[in-house]
């Protein structure tokens, strides 16, 4: 489970990115979290990775505290970004053997990352390409194929259909679901209204690092979401 | 983890094409210097048998005790191609004399002879400047570039310390540097066999792989640097002018800066000082020589040759060929040489006179290029580059230590000479001068004015200085100079580096406090 308890994030520069955020997701759940640039989305993410400390508040995942019990909290995560980074030089199989291991799973087989690589939908002549010369799409599969083989309970995304091309973006949201389906807790950040809406068990509005709305997937049924949203975003 | 980062680390770089470039010139760049290095040996070894040679073969002709000048010669080091430290274009030689105790001569600029100045192109010159600077390339964007590029935070999202990231990251450099110098190293024994001029023992691997642990922990240092700057500047481009500014100042500037600034020190007026105290020492043998004339008027029996057998202008060293007289080859007055023999004592007088002369060094000039030397090793010890190079020279043997015990062996070798002539009772007669074959009676018993008589009137009634059999000198002294052993130059070379060490471990230190708080959004 992935849980947000006022949790709060001030820069050194004063500015508030994150004002006091509580919010849930349970396992087999998806959370949208939809926002313009700059409502905190990202930076929610970052505090449950500890990538930056939180100013109060709490950020779990399984349970476990995020700031005080960061490996162990990041044990149970996975990470997909907006744009997943990966090491060019290496192939697709040679990120995913060194980010698996980085996971904890050391006795992985060739044959296991060929399956998984399968499974998000790489190409196999893919499987043995320098990344350097996927696309963004490959990448974002290579990203999904990562967080599989981790076998985090948590699974927290960056936008990650940013950027992809209809086709590449619906494979990807395919992947989603069916993540979902094994139990996986799902927080997602995204500017896409029409898929958080169709997919999502839950879906957050974040306006200037506070959360404005939140509404379940059944307060949704038959509401215009991007209406929601637009009406959210006016009000000054 | 930390082996699964560096070994991402090491095989990232080494497919990185910056890393190939680097190879390619690095290994470039060894061979050359390796070539151009051991040409240079080649051509002092040369000169330095040749000396030994010509020296063997005058002593092998010395045919009185007057020739019996042996020069010792201070040996090339093969592994002055990866140092050539304090090591000098051309062999150092030592003549053992009566009126010298082997010394470095004072020049006129006041230029410390013991001071390395680390201008000379060898392996250690290579690293010193180039690798460093390929290490920075390597290692500038360490964190700041994963930042840059996403991969940091892909790593951090895993259950990854940050201690363990920056172990793993300076493992990884550390193999890639251990690579890159094990390769630099099998190029230049490769190119050193292809060319058959040098030849390596034992001692000399152990000492060429000392060579190499200092290489890797002065690079280590360069790449820990790189690492820290990348952390502490948002940009690569920022890091990478920090950084090249950096290595211009260690790397090449401040070893000259702190030779420049002990040479400035002291200004230049202790060399005059230093000369003039050494001058003091000087205990008037050659006045006592003059007065003799004064007194005695002009004692030569031919009045038309100049009373110096150089000229008037001559060195006075000269007077009378106290150094080298043969009866066959001088008109000097055996009579006057006698006298000076047996009345001034003048052999013994120049050996009294070598000593205080000596004593004089020590105290007016040794005592400064020793001093100048202690202040540049504190200097030094804020400068990587130059404990790198001094560590290098002592592992090569050719650092100031090795040439000084190099004199201190030539020194008890002339105390040996100077006992052997001694024994031979050569400072109270003038049997030096003579054949050999010629008993102490028989010299004493000939008339040397009679004898230059008959030399003058028929040279071949005296029996010529060619036809004599050469001196045996079985029981004369040899020299002995045995070189440091391999694994006290070991020990020493790392005990040069304990401020590196330290400089190491700070850096260290200050990387993981910095990257503890490092934010890799």
């Amino acid at each position: 489970m992935i849980q947000a308890l006022d949790l709060t994030k001030r820069y050194e520069d004063g500015h508030l990115a994150l004002d006091h955020l509580n919010l849930s997701v349970q396992p087999g759940q998806i959370y949208a979290l939809l926002g313009a640039n700059g409502a905190g989305k990202t930076t929610t993410i970052n505090l449950f990775f500890n990538f930056i400390e939180p100013t109060s508040g709490t950020a779990t995942i399984s349970g476990i505290d995020c700031t005080k019990n960061p490996l162990d909290a990041k044990r149970h995560a996975a990470y997909v970004s907006e744009n997943v980074m990966l090491y060019g030089n290496f192939t697709a199989r040679q990120n995913l053997d060194f980010f698996t291991k980085l996971a904890g799973r050391k006795d992985l087989k060739r044959e296991e990352y060929y399956m998984t690589m399968r499974e998000v939908g790489l190409p196999e002549r893919a499987f043995e390409q320098r990344v350097k010369t996927f696309s963004k799409g490959m990448r974002q599969k290579l990203g999904i194929a990562i967080a599989i083989l981790k076998q985090a309970e948590a699974l927290l995304l960056d936008e990650p259909t940013s950027g992809l091309d209809p086709k590449a973006a619906a494979d990807f949201i395919d992947l989603i679901v069916r993540l979902k389906t094994e139990g996986k807790a799902i927080l997602m950040s995204t500017h896409d209204i029409f898929r958080a809406k169709e997919i999502a068990d839950c879906v957050g509005i974040m306006k200037e690092g506070v959360l404005i709305m939140e509404k379940t997937n059944q307060d949704l049924a038959g509401e215009d979401l991007e209406k929601i949203y637009l009406k959210f975003m006016e009000v000054s | 983890m930390i082996w699964t980062i560096a070994r991402k680390e090491f095989f990232e770089k080494m497919l990185d094409f910056r890393v190939i470039v680097s190879f390619v010139i690095a290994i470039v760049l060894t061979a050359t210097a390796t070539y151009v290095a051991a040409d240079s040996y080649r051509v002092k070894k040369a000169e330095y048998d040749q000396l030994l040679r010509n020296n063997q073969d005058e002593l092998k002709e010395a045919k009185v005790y007057s020739q019996f000048k042996p020069v010792v010669c201070y040996p090339p080091s093969p592994l002055s191609i990866f140092s050539q430290g304090i090591d000098v274009p051309t062999p150092i030689t030592v003549p053992i004399a009566l009126d010298e105790v082997p010394q470095y001569r004072p020049t006129a600029a006041g230029a410390n002879p013991i001071m390395s100045i680390f201008e000379k192109l060898d392996i250690a010159i290579v690293i010193r400047v180039l690798f460093s600077l390929l290490v920075i390339l390597l290692t500038f964007d360490a964190f700041s570039g994963e930042k840059e590029s996403g991969t940091l935070r892909q790593t951090l999202s895993n259950p990854v310390t940050r201690v363990a990231l920056f172990a793993g990251k300076l493992a990884g450099t550390i193999l890639v540097l251990a690579a890159v110098v094990a390769l630099t190293f099998l190029t230049t024994l490769l190119v050193l066999r292809l060319s058959s001029e040098v030849s390596f023992g034992m001692s000399d691997m152990v000492r060429i792989t000392g060579v190499a642990l200092a290489t890797m922990i002065y690079l280590a240092f360069f790449a820990l640097l790189g690492m820290l700057i990348s952390l502490l500047f948002q940009h690569s481009s920022t890091s990478l002018v920090v950084l090249l500014f950096s290595w211009f100042f260690l790397a090449v500037f401040q070893p000259n800066l702190n030779t420049y600034v002990v040479s400035e020190a002291g200004g230049t007026g202790w060399i005059q000082t230093a000369q003039a105290g050494m001058a003091s020492a000087d205990c008037g043998v050659y006045d006592e020589l003059e007065k003799y004339e004064k007194d005695h008027g002009d004692p030569r029996s031919d009045r038309s040759k100049p009373m110096y057998f150089g000229g008037p202008g001559a060195s006075k060293s000269q007077y009378y060929g106290t150094f080298s007289l043969y009866p066959e080859v001088t008109d000097a007055d055996f009579g006057v040489l006698q006298y000076l023999i047996g009345q001034i004592q003048i052999y013994r007088k120049f050996g009294d006179c070598a000593e205080r002369s000596f004593n004089a060094y020590r105290t007016y000039y040794r005592s400064h290029l020793e001093r100048q030397l202690r202040f540049k090793r504190a200097l030094d010890l804020f400068s990587p580059a130059a404990l790198y190079s001094r560590s290098a020279a002592v592992l090569s043997m050719t650092d100031a230590d090795n040439l000084e015990s190099f004199l201190d062996a030539a020194r008890q070798y002339r105390t040996a000479y100077v006992g052997f002539l001694d024994r031979k009772g050569l400072f109270s007669s003038n049997a030096q001068l003579y054949f050999s074959r010629l008993s102490r009676d028989q010299i004493d018993k000939t008339a040397t004015d009679e004898r230059m008589a008959r030399y003058r009137q028929d040279p071949e009634s005296v029996p010529y200085l060619s036809k004599a059999p050469p001196l045996d000198l079985s029981d004369a002294p040899v020299f002995a100079w045995r070189q440091t052993d391999p694994g006290d130059d070991v020990r020493e070379g790392a005990r040069t580096l304990f401020p590196l060490y330290a400089l190491i471990m700070a850096l260290c230190a200050l990387t993981v406090w910095r990257l503890r708080s490092y934010d890799p959004r």
